[in-house]
């Protein structure tokens, strides 16, 4: 019968249309969790949000058309909300974009209201679309047959849709495409399901339609198209906004001169691998200053920076810092070396190439959770020559695993155990840093065993007195006291935080930087700007800005690192030779290393205490803060 | 006479507890399984189906004494949803393969829907006494509750409280609403009052056990973590 098929019909397109609205949705929240991440934030915000305006579009249908729904009403709608969805994607980026350059300016609060209210804007136009389809849908139905029973099938087939467009995103579409190619193919298919209204059901079509229709179809195939392109240009925009002039004009220039980012996406994370603009050589020259790796190695590739889901994991010129320190600074504390290692994360072979060196180590386990990060460590040019192909050892074994659920259920006990994960930015990252996880790995440490991990952003309360370095570090103290109680809430007694401190290589860090000064007008300008200088005595002035530089760079470069061992231990901070070949380490910058000395607390306090049922990392709004 | 206030009170307080049910589970979830974005989308989609669900299976003899069928609505909904954590620790300590786990936790959330999606249809019915189309205000003030619920989770409950002490909080306030639904027993036929009352001492007195469970959260939580961390 001609009305049962055409309820059927529409049954179908509800439930396109439904699917369709839910990936904006889910769209829309995951570019914001790339972007600025905290996944809980993110997606309940755009949860409410799209409920509450999906409701002030059912509440608007009865304003606008009273009890008059026709189809071309839809048509419009749909017409609009491929628009709207389509665009989403990219104006978000460009929001996020612009939120980079006005924060470099130092504007973070109206960078923030601003990169909100777009937010805002888009999920709530979006979803007052949405709104008013459901309405609009069952009321052209109920023109064909009895209200009820119609209601309901379309009802059903609204939440039907709503379901499968959950499903299909998060298991289908988030881990093989690009946020900007799903965009517009869901604007496709938006877009074609009005082309369906408009020949099935109004059944007439002005010229104004197919020049609509065939300017919209060309420019989503063109966005499809140059989906890679469209990526790199904001991909570049966030990742070399540093070397830009600083200006927010320049969020439009296309930094074609730039090379282009390596991005290799995973079911789990996007793998950046970004190399520095060929004349940002003063990171290069500094790194090379303080430590011998390039002069052993002239064949490593160099400038190349690891980012993890935009995080930054490490730096080709400098990761021997953050390696030596972690791998050997515990190894050298503690009073024998580990007969049986376990690592956990550290998938780039880094750290296994420090422990490697050590013939007394019998076994090396490695848990990591991504395939692709180990196959791009076996494989990738640029991480085997720095890893010097680390997980090619009998004494490597690697597992494909969650460390997390791997802990719970180890029964193993090892006689150290590094973690390596990136910084907890995420509640799946939080729980890595979590009691019960510090829990697991106290259990599954030997009586004399150790655990040790970078413990970002402690610095603040140990560098309280130094001033040099307290100008530059505006963290909030509060992640000393969150780690340190929960892992004493875990069961470890001893802890021992220890912080990479260049301080000893100031006088060449400052000689290299009044060189470099001197060489460089747009460093110049760029130092006269900041401390607000005129040209006068230009000697006295270069020393000055290199004096203000070193401080900087060595501040920067303070990676902090905890260590904990089981029992009470008296620590003794004697350095012992490891008797192993070492690029960035030796005697003075390891008693450095402890220079600030220890903040022990008599009493814990369980506020601070990060717990999977009560996660306190991340912090409520992590907004990314972008500094020149 | 109706009291429409108290309705509108209602309709915004049980949306606000649905939703925050629903992100506790998805955020539960996450916790005892793993890849919150996952489980998150998974949730909502879930969610908003057996909401559908609920509000398709909600006529016929449902909706003949609608205080009734609410107050039965919102018992089954505080035991489910605000008992959902301690539950979902006691299964988690029975060691099931993965499966089964995320199984039975899948049923809680698609009961937490169906049941929501019975208040709506409710609501319309008590509300059609004195407005012939209740629709839109009923739908309006419920996603509003649901929206505010999602931000005072995201911003609150969950960085502040904690998920088991949240999942009290909001049972005891669930339980709350059951019970101010006597100020609607004008609204009950005189042969339906002694069940009614009945449910009432019923809400009541898990009101008493959900909110004595508030105040000993953290009591509650550490218990159930140390047999999670100790768990051979």
């Amino acid at each position: 019968m001609g009305t049962k098929h055409n309820i059927n019909i529409i049954g179908l397109v509800t439930l396109i249309l439904a699917a369709c609205s839910i990936f904006y949705e889910l769209l829309i929240a995951q570019t914001l969790n790339a972007l600025a991440s905290n996944t809980v934030l993110w997606y309940s915000l755009t949860v409410g949000l799209y409920l509450g305006s999906m409701g002030f579009g059912a509440f608007l249908c009865t304003k606008l058309y009273k009890d008059n729904f026709t189809w071309p009403d839809l048509f419009k709608i749909e017409i609009l909300l491929s628009l709207a969805g389509g665009l989403a994607v990219p104006l978000l980026h460009f929001t996020h974009t612009l939120y980079i350059f006005l924060s470099m300016q130092g504007l973070i609060t109206p960078a923030s209201i601003f990169l909100f209210l777009n937010f805002f804007i888009i999920v709530t136009v979006i979803g007052t679309l949405t709104g008013l389809e459901l309405p609009l849908l069952i009321g052209l139905c109920n023109t064909l047959s009895a209200p009820k029973i119609v209601t309901n099938r379309i009802l059903c087939a609204d939440y039907t849709g709503s379901l499968t467009g959950a499903l299909i995103f998060s298991l289908v579409l988030l881990p093989k495409f690009e946020l900007l190619s799903i965009g517009c193919f869901i604007a496709l298919v938006n877009l074609s399901t009005a082309l369906f209204i408009l020949i099935y059901f109004i059944k007439k079509a002005a010229f104004a339609h197919v020049a609509l229709f065939a300017a919209f179809y060309t420019a989503l195939f063109l966005c499809l198209a140059y989906v890679a392109p469209v990526n790199q240009y904001f991909l570049k925009k966030e990742y070399y906004y540093k070397y830009t002039e600083n200006r927010t004009l320049d969020m439009f220039w296309s930094l074609r001169n730039f090379p282009d980012i390596e991005r290799h996406k995973s079911v789990y994370q996007n793998i950046d691998i970004v190399t520095l603009p060929p004349d940002q050589n003063q990171e290069i020259i500094l790194k090379k200053l303080i430590s011998r790796k390039s002069a052993a190695n002239p064949n490593i590739p160099e400038g190349h920076l690891l980012y993890l889901n935009h995080a930054f994991q490490f730096n080709s010129q400098g990761e021997e810092f953050y390696h030596e320190y972690l791998a050997h600074i515990p190894m050298i504390l503690n009073s024998s070396i580990p007969r049986k290692v376990l690592v956990l994360g550290a998938g780039d072979g880094l750290l296994v190439r420090e422990l490697k060196k050590y013939p007394e180590i019998k076994s090396i386990t490695l848990i990591d959770l991504d395939k692709k990060m180990i196959d791009l460590a076996n494989t990738h040019p640029i991480f085997t020559s720095l890893n010097k192909n680390a997980f090619n050892d009998p004494r490597v074994e690697i597992k494909i695993t969650d460390a997390y659920y791997f802990m719970k259920n180890n029964r193993e006990q090892y006689d150290a155990i590094y973690i390596d994960f990136p910084v907890a930015n995420s509640y799946d990252l939080s729980k890595l840093y979590s009691r019960e996880f510090f829990f697991f790995v106290h259990r599954a440490l030997s009586t004399q065993g150790y655990a040790a991990f970078e413990s970002a952003n402690v610095l603040n309360p140990f560098i309280e007195n130094y001033a040099q370095y307290t100008k530059f570090n505006n963290t909030p103290s509060i992640y000393w006291d969150i780690y340190f109680n929960t892992i004493k809430a875990a069961g470890f007694d001893t802890i021992i935080p220890f912080f990479v401190n260049i301080e000893s290589k100031r006088a060449e860090i400052t000689q290299a930087l009044f060189d470099f000064i001197g060489r460089n007008a747009v460093e110049w300008e760029r130092i006269a700007s900041i401390e607000k200088v005129s040209r006068v005595d230009y000697v006295k002035i270069q020393q000055q800005a290199a004096e203000y530089l070193a401080d900087k760079y060595i501040a920067s470069n303070m990676d902090g690192f905890i260590m904990m061992k089981k029992g009470p231990e008296k620590a003794s901070y004697l350095y012992r030779d490891p008797g192993i070949p070492l690029y960035a380490l030796n005697e003075t910058l390891f008693s450095d290393a402890f220079a600030f000395g220890h903040l022990y607390k008599e009493n814990r306090d369980p506020k601070n205490i990060n717990s999977i049922m009560r996660p306190i990392l991340p912090r409520a709004l992590y907004l990314h803060v972008y500094e020149k | 006479m109706l009291a429409p206030q108290i309705t509108h009170i209602l309709i915004f307080i049980l949306a606000f507890c649905s939703i925050v049910y629903e992100l506790l589970l998805a955020q539960s979830l996450s916790a005892f399984l793993e890849n919150t974005a996952l489980r998150y989308c998974v949730t909502i989609g879930m969610y908003m189906f057996s909401m559908g669900l609920g509000s398709l299976m909600a006529e016929g003899k449902y909706t003949k004494h609608p205080v009734l069928t609410l107050l039965r609505v919102e018992i089954l909904l505080t035991v489910i949803g605000g008992f959902s954590l301690p539950f979902l620790h006691l299964l988690n300590m029975l060691d099931l393969p993965r499966i089964a786990f995320s199984a039975c936790a899948h049923i809680l959330i698609v009961g937490i829907g169906i049941l929501t999606g019975f208040e709506i249809p409710l609501f319309f019915e008590i509300m059609r006494a004195k407005n012939t189309h209740p629709e839109n205000l009923v739908l309006g003030i419920n996603y509003f509750g649901a929206f505010i619920g999602t931000i005072c989770f995201a911003m609150i409950f969950y960085p502040l409280a904690g998920l088991m002490a949240t999942a009290f909080f909001i049972g005891s306030l669930n339980a709350l609403a059951g019970v101010s639904l006597i100020r609607l027993r004008h609204l009950i036929p005189k042969a339906m009052e002694r069940p009614f009352y009945r449910l009432f001492f019923l809400q009541g007195s898990i009101l008493a056990v959900v909110g004595t469970c508030l105040l000993y959260s953290t009591a509650i939580n550490e218990f159930f973590m140390m047999i999670y961390m100790h768990n051979i």
